[in-house]
């Protein structure tokens, strides 16, 4: 700032009072032998040597040193040669004194007003400034003026995050009066054509503030910007990072989620969640509320694999899926690959979702804290070693609990739900070859529903990410991570002696190396591999107290190492064309200590026909499983708002999470394949169409899919999952289909702005047998407990002023298929009900509509801290969405119908974001 | 005024945090809670289908076998299958013929006893031509009840409730599969008893009225016995724990307010020993007839039986089971004072709904209608004898309703032969 006004006082000086005396030089020959001095140092000399006296600031000088000598030349030459490779104009007054100036060419007359620099005045035009109105930005010269001017001029540069120097792609980089503009690419680079004298240009990106600078371009030049994240984007117009990217993207189904977007959505029980936000989405369905995970495109609940910073989370999600337990604040951004799953992911079926925590604040110490009815979250970023690394702190908790001490219910005071979550994330940079990043992560459940049942669950993540850069053409990555699931189930009956202890534990180490090679224009390759080692403990109970004679059980471990070698080529064949190709080749190996057992092959499997068991020693491979999985997908623009994408890809997964409920639980098991569970396989083809209308403005798409699945895991009616040595004899494995189109508008910009997604799908399983016990309904294809035809989804925001945002999220789907009661009889003096066929029937539709009001505190740039208020309400039409509808047999002996629902009235909630 | 002030902060925090407390009671509430109606199932399709009720045991008497066919869910009355040729046969040559005693239950023509290391297999033919058979079943090992005691625990809802609990053992060292079943008798007592009851000679004018000392043999001396059959399937298993040990297991959980524990009560207790099969149809019935989380629901669907068509097994469901089963039973009394020092409770609020105001006299008979006559065909009974008055001309007897002089409409007023008081 003082330098800016130091630089503008200069420039008034020169211009208003040495100018005028402006008069013609005279020649004066000099030699001169100047060895490795810089442009001070011969300066100096001269000045030393000659009657010249220099007027300058130090600070223009660079300290590059240089070697010339010269006999008999001018000071002209002299000077030429000196200041060749900077900003540094000379002036020569007289001949005594000698003007510096940093850019700009002194002229002997001023012109009063900032005229129009045009091609016939181009060549003695002076670029003015007006320096009144330019005191509070520094004016940046860009090259050194030249006598021959040209019309316009090339400025290239790099912008950056300035919180940990990393570049930005798609910043959008623009002169607005004179409508030039460009983006960043990956490499944060940018190259933009701009006329000759003062350009004003702004930065704008989600999320971050928009920069501007005052430029005067001389010639041509680099400039190097960093932007700063704002506090508050909530009222932040979201530009899409890449302005087509949806176009020129050759593979379809990906979706990407900033963590920014979520704020626009109206909250359930103050908790922003990334997760809600993913299943507005059309190819993204969840069975409702209270119920975990998603159905991506008509594949199950297990067929999803959830990475955060590369390493695998089973369960994210809080309270029987009504949270997500990814910290919404330490989160950057989720990638959920629903269509042609890159090759470098294996081992689920249906999609990836992607989810990385951002980059720690490498410059100043900075947090957030927000405090909802529910949880209080805190985050901290501490800078280790400035512009190297830092770290983050995400904390985030429940105080829900002790509440429920405080209510004078006894069926309430027997229950309690609390829950947090722990997320750390170092990253050092080293240098701009390499750098290293480690993400720790732990998540803890507790819960007891008006029971004597404590049920616990958690995860446990940590993940090492090694970056390195070859050269400009290779680069790879490195991961270590190991991930944990467990549950456990605590029965305490002081009374009775069934008091147990019941757990479950799941392990998995990974292994990964990445490599991109940058082979030319047209190929691009990503190849490498990757190894998972499994081990599972698929559970043992022991009895909790001294009462209890619960025999301690402990069912086998499972162990098992999946490898994978992988390789894609994105192929640009020109302009319009694309292809992305790519390979994966599994080998899983199924490892013991186990033992399998064999059934007579032409029986149905149960306790009867078992006729062998194997044993297999530590560590030996007693089943392999190989598998090629491909993945094909094309692109071609029809032009460039409008584009046809295909893609045809087959995976394989190994592992299965099982449950005989008809949502999923986090007490469902995880659980290998081996002899007698096969892998399920995957099959999906899809085409869409992408068109962006009114120049970007509005993003439209059109999808269609259809996928085969061989070996979806099933069960018996009435299995008995959890604590079963003998788990295949209640397992059924059948085909799958699913099929669908997707429609979705989304408009990013403007006052109003928001999605629109509409989906027709359905998902279909068969579970047929010659065998009546392994058959259900007659064999034929029926809906899963997923299948929901219609959804619908618009999220909307409205945005009255800077301050005050209206959001608005409406959800509508068809109930979900149930089995129904079709007839009664009587047992033991009571009403018992018999069956339809499995899912025959549907619940009533589920359509809610939330509403939320974000109010910002000011803007001051100033203010140490931010602070904003989300008032929303969930719910507002008080919908009683059924979630189930469930037949008891009540005390008289007679059936009754039910139907539950989890949030059957509108539900307010206020929270307090601080940012500081 | 600086003392005031704090004051009114104070209040303020109290309010506050008086709000924050109901809003989050609010908010779990709703969560916890949810929200779970009752609706009206219409019904969608009928599938008729056999059910079979088949509990065989190692009870030497005359057994029974129940046939119905399933009912629309709406139907109020059952459909019996009548004219089916029943019969049971072993892996030892025997046959036991079933025959037809009416309301779809069949009784063994003779009495026999299921043995140990025998296989039995249920046959069914019906009338209308179909037949099915099961596969063969064996009797697991017996066991044995050891005791049923009463405790009070408070449930839940706060409430004490008097908790039966049973304690017993299994023969089979490697632990069985249990159901229980029990009959409760109750007795009671009629708040205002009177040995005397009013005689109708005539119910045609003229009326005609004498009172006569009751017959105890029908009306027994003041007191009732209600019976009932436990309606819950009642299961438990001892394969889990190290010893064939039931411990503590709760059967019968009544409020401590409750009449039926009012004097004296017995609970009949069978203790079944199923094999496993069994013991999983029955824990299906349950669980599907009482899902009790709202989170999770678990897959229902038609439990698979162990008895099949013999001719369209996948048209012609069989719903039921044929069950070979041991039997232990034993009888327990209970009297008041032994559970709880709660004071003696009846089945009806004697100040409230037994007092004066409730007495009735009635007029004389007029024009060939007795308001006497009609006053004890509408839950009535005799009090006292009345003085006679002129004016209205009365009846010469007090009345009173009937459930405060007679506790017959709750259960038999005969002390059952089981009775020990």
């Amino acid at each position: 700032m003082k330098l800016a006004i130091k630089k503008a006082i200069l420039i008034l000086l020169l211009i208003t009072n040495l100018i005028p005396v402006f008069s013609q030089e005279k020649s004066k020959n000099i030699s001169v032998e100047i060895s490795n001095l810089n442009k001070k140092q011969i300066i100096d000399l001269l000045e030393e040597q000659t009657n010249y006296h220099f007027y300058f600031l130090e600070n223009w000088l660079d300290t590059s040193t240089i070697s010339f000598s010269f006999k008999n030349a001018t000071i002209q030459q002299i000077l030429d040669t000196v200041l060749n490779d900077g900003k540094i104009n000379y002036f020569i007054l007289n001949d005594h004194n000698i003007v510096l100036t940093n850019g700009n060419l002194i002229k002997g007359s001023i012109y009063d007003t900032t005229s129009e620099i045009n091609s016939t005045n181009l060549d003695d035009a002076p670029v003015l400034v007006n320096s009144n109105k330019s005191f509070d930005n520094e004016i940046i010269k860009i090259g050194r003026e030249q006598k021959n001017k040209q019309a316009q001029y090339i400025l290239t540069g790099i912008i950056t995050n300035d919180k940990n120097g990393e570049p930005m792609e798609g910043v959008t980089f623009f002169e607005r009066s004179k409508n030039i503009y460009t983006t960043t690419n990956n490499k944060g680079f940018y190259r933009l054509k701009l006329p000759y004298g003062a350009n004003k240009l702004e930065t704008s990106f989600v999320g971050f503030n928009n920069l501007t600078k005052d430029l005067i371009i001389y010639n041509d030049g680099k400039l190097n910007l960093s932007i700063s994240e704002k506090s508050e984007q909530l009222n932040e117009v979201v530009i899409n990072a890449n302005k087509t990217r949806n176009i020129r993207q050759t593979i379809a189904g990906i979706s990407q989620i900033k963590a920014q977007e979520i704020k626009k959505i109206p909250l359930v029980l103050g908790e922003r969640d990334i997760l809600k936000v993913a299943i507005t989405l059309p190819s993204i369905k969840s069975a409702g509320e209270g119920s975990e995970g998603v159905n991506v495109r008509g594949g199950k609940v297990d067929q999803n694999l959830f990475l955060l910073d590369n390493g695998v989370i089973y369960n994210p999600s809080h309270f029987l899926g009504l949270f997500s337990a990814i910290n919404p604040f330490t989160t950057n951004s989720l990638k959920v690959y629903t269509g042609n799953i890159p090759s470098e992911y294996g081992g689920r079926l249906s999609s990836v979702f992607d989810i990385k925590t951002h980059d720690p604040n490498t410059k100043k110490f900075t947090g957030e804290a927000s405090v909802g009815p529910v949880t209080g979250n805190v985050n901290i970023d501490i800078p280790i070693v400035k512009n190297k690394s830092g770290l983050i702190l995400g904390v985030r908790s429940t105080y829900s609990d002790w509440i429920l001490r405080l209510v004078d219910n006894k069926d309430i005071k027997n229950s309690s739900v609390s829950f947090f979550d722990i997320i750390g994330k170092y990253k050092h940079t080293f240098n701009e070859k390499n750098s290293l990043s480690t993400t720790g992560y732990f998540s803890q459940d507790k819960y007891q529903i008006a029971s004597d049942t404590i049920n616990r669950y958690g995860n446990a993540m940590i993940s090492l990410n090694w970056k390195h850069k070859f050269n400009d053409k290779n680069r790879g990555s490195l991961t270590l991570s190991n991930s944990k699931y467990s549950f456990d189930i605590d029965f305490e009956n002081d009374d009775t002696n069934k008091g147990f202890n019941l757990k479950y534990r799941i392990n998995e180490t990974g292994l990964k190396i990445k490599m991109n090679y940058n082979y030319s224009n047209v190929h691009k390759f990503d190849y490498g591999l990757e190894s998972k080692l499994y081990n599972i403990n698929p559970g043992n109970i022991n009895p909790s107290n001294q009462n209890s004679t619960v025999v301690p059980i402990s069912i086998a471990k499972e162990k098992a190492l999946e490898n994978s070698l992988f390789i894609s080529d994105e192929i640009i064949v020109n302009k319009k064309l694309n292809f992305n190709v790519g390979l994966r080749l599994n080998q899983y190996l199924a490892l013991g200590p186990s033992n399998q057992k064999e059934y007579q092959s032409d029986t149905p499997k149960n306790e009867t026909t078992l006729i062998n068991t194997t044993e297999h020693g530590n560590n030996k491979v007693f089943k392999t499983y190989y598998g090629l999985s491909y993945r094909f997908a094309t692109r071609y623009s029809l032009n460039n708002t409008l584009s046809l994408k295909a893609s045809f890809n087959k995976s394989f997964q190994y592992i299965h999470r099982l449950n005989n409920n008809t949502t999923a639980t986090p007490v469902d098991t995880w659980r290998l394949s081996n002899s007698n569970i096969k892998p399920q396989e995957g099959t999906q083809i899809s085409f869409g169409a992408f068109k962006n209308i009114n120049g970007n403005d509005y993003e439209v798409s059109l999808e269609g899919y259809y996928k085969q699945y061989q070996n979806l895991l099933d069960y018996k009616i009435g299995a008995t999952l959890l604590l079963n040595e003998n788990i295949e004899t209640e397992i059924l494995q059948g085909k799958g289909k699913s099929y669908g189109v997707e429609f979705l508008i989304k408009k990013d910009k403007g006052i109003l702005n928001g999605w629109l997604g509409y989906s027709y799908s359905r998902s279909l399983i068969q579970l047929n047998s010659i065998f009546q016990e392994e058959t259900v309904n007659n064999g034929d294809f029926f809906p899963t407990n997923y299948d929901k035809p219609h959804d619908f989804n618009a999220v909307l925001n409205y945005k009255f002023t800077e301050r005050y945002s209206f959001s608005t999220n409406f959800t509508y789907q068809t109930g979900r298929p149930v089995t129904y009661p079709t007839g009664k009889f009587v047992f033991q003096g009571a009403e018992f009900l018999t069956y339809s066929n499995r899912n025959q029937f549907r619940i009533p539709d589920y359509y809610r509509l939330d509403i939320g009001i974000n109010v910002e505190g000011n803007h001051k740039i100033e203010k140490l801290s931010h602070s904003f208020w989300n008032i929303s309400i969930y719910n507002v039409l008080g919908r009683n969405n059924p979630y189930s509808v469930f037949f008891q047999t009540n005390a008289n002996g007679n059936v009754e119908g039910y139907k539950s629902s989890i949030f059957s009235a509108p539900i307010p909630t206020i929270t307090y974001n601080l940012k500081f | 005024m600086k003392k005031l002030e704090i004051k009114k902060n104070k209040n303020i925090k109290e309010k506050i945090l008086k709000r924050f407390k109901l809003f989050t009671y609010i908010l779990i509430t709703l969560i916890l809670n949810s929200c779970i109606e009752p609706f009206n199932f219409t019904n969608i399709e009928v599938e008729r289908n056999l059910v079979v009720k088949a509990i065989l045991t190692d009870e030497v008497k005359h057994h029974t076998i129940e046939l119905s066919n399933t009912v629309p869910i709406d139907a109020t009355e059952l459909s019996k299958e009548e004219n089916a040729i029943v019969s049971v046969t072993d892996n030892t040559g025997n046959t036991y013929n079933f025959t037809d005693s009416g309301q779809g239950i069949y009784t063994s023509s003779t009495q026999f006893a299921i043995a140990q290391n025998t296989m039995y297999t249920l046959n069914i033919e019906t009338q209308d031509g179909k037949s099915y058979s099961s596969t063969p079943e064996t009797l697991p090992q017996s066991s044995q009840i050891h005791d049923l005691k009463a405790v009070i625990k408070k449930n839940k809802e706060d409430i004490p409730m008097i908790t039966f609990k049973t304690s017993g053992n299994g023969n089979d060292p490697e632990g069985s599969f249990y159901r229980y079943e029990y009959d409760e008798t109750y007795k009671i007592k009629t708040p205002i008893w009177k040995t005397r009851r009013i005689n109708v000679l005539s119910s045609v004018s003229p009326f005609q009225f004498e009172l006569v000392t009751k017959d105890p043999n029908i009306y027994g001396v003041g007191f009732c016995y209600p019976t009932k059959q436990s309606k819950n399937i009642l299961l438990t298993e001892t394969k889990t724990l190290s010893s064939n040990q039931i411990s503590n297991f709760t059967i019968r959980e009544i409020p401590e307010d409750s009449y039926f524990v009012g004097i004296r009560y017995s609970i009949l207790l069978k203790q079944y020993t199923l094999n496993k099969n069994t013991y999983d149809f029955y824990s299906l019935l349950n669980t599907f007839s009482n899902p009790d989380d709202i989170f999770s629901q678990t897959q229902v669907g038609n439990i698979p039986s162990n008895i099949t068509s013999n001719i369209n097994p996948t048209k012609d469901k069989v719903i039921g089971f044929f069950e070979v089963s041991s039997i232990t039973s034993k009888r327990f009394f209970f009297n008041r004072e032994d559970i709880t020092s709660e004071s003696f409770i009846t089945y009806v609020d004697i100040q409230e709904t037994c007092n004066e105001g409730e007495l009735k006299r009635p007029e004389k008979e007029t024009s060939g209608f007795s308001p006497l006559l009609d006053l004890l065909n509408n839950n009535y009974t005799f009090y006292a004898e009345a003085p006679y008055i002129t004016t209205p001309p009365n009846a010469q007897y007090i009345l009173i309703p009937k459930f405060c002089g007679d506790c017959s409409h709750l259960g038999s007023p005969i002390q059952p032969s089981f009775w020990v008081d």
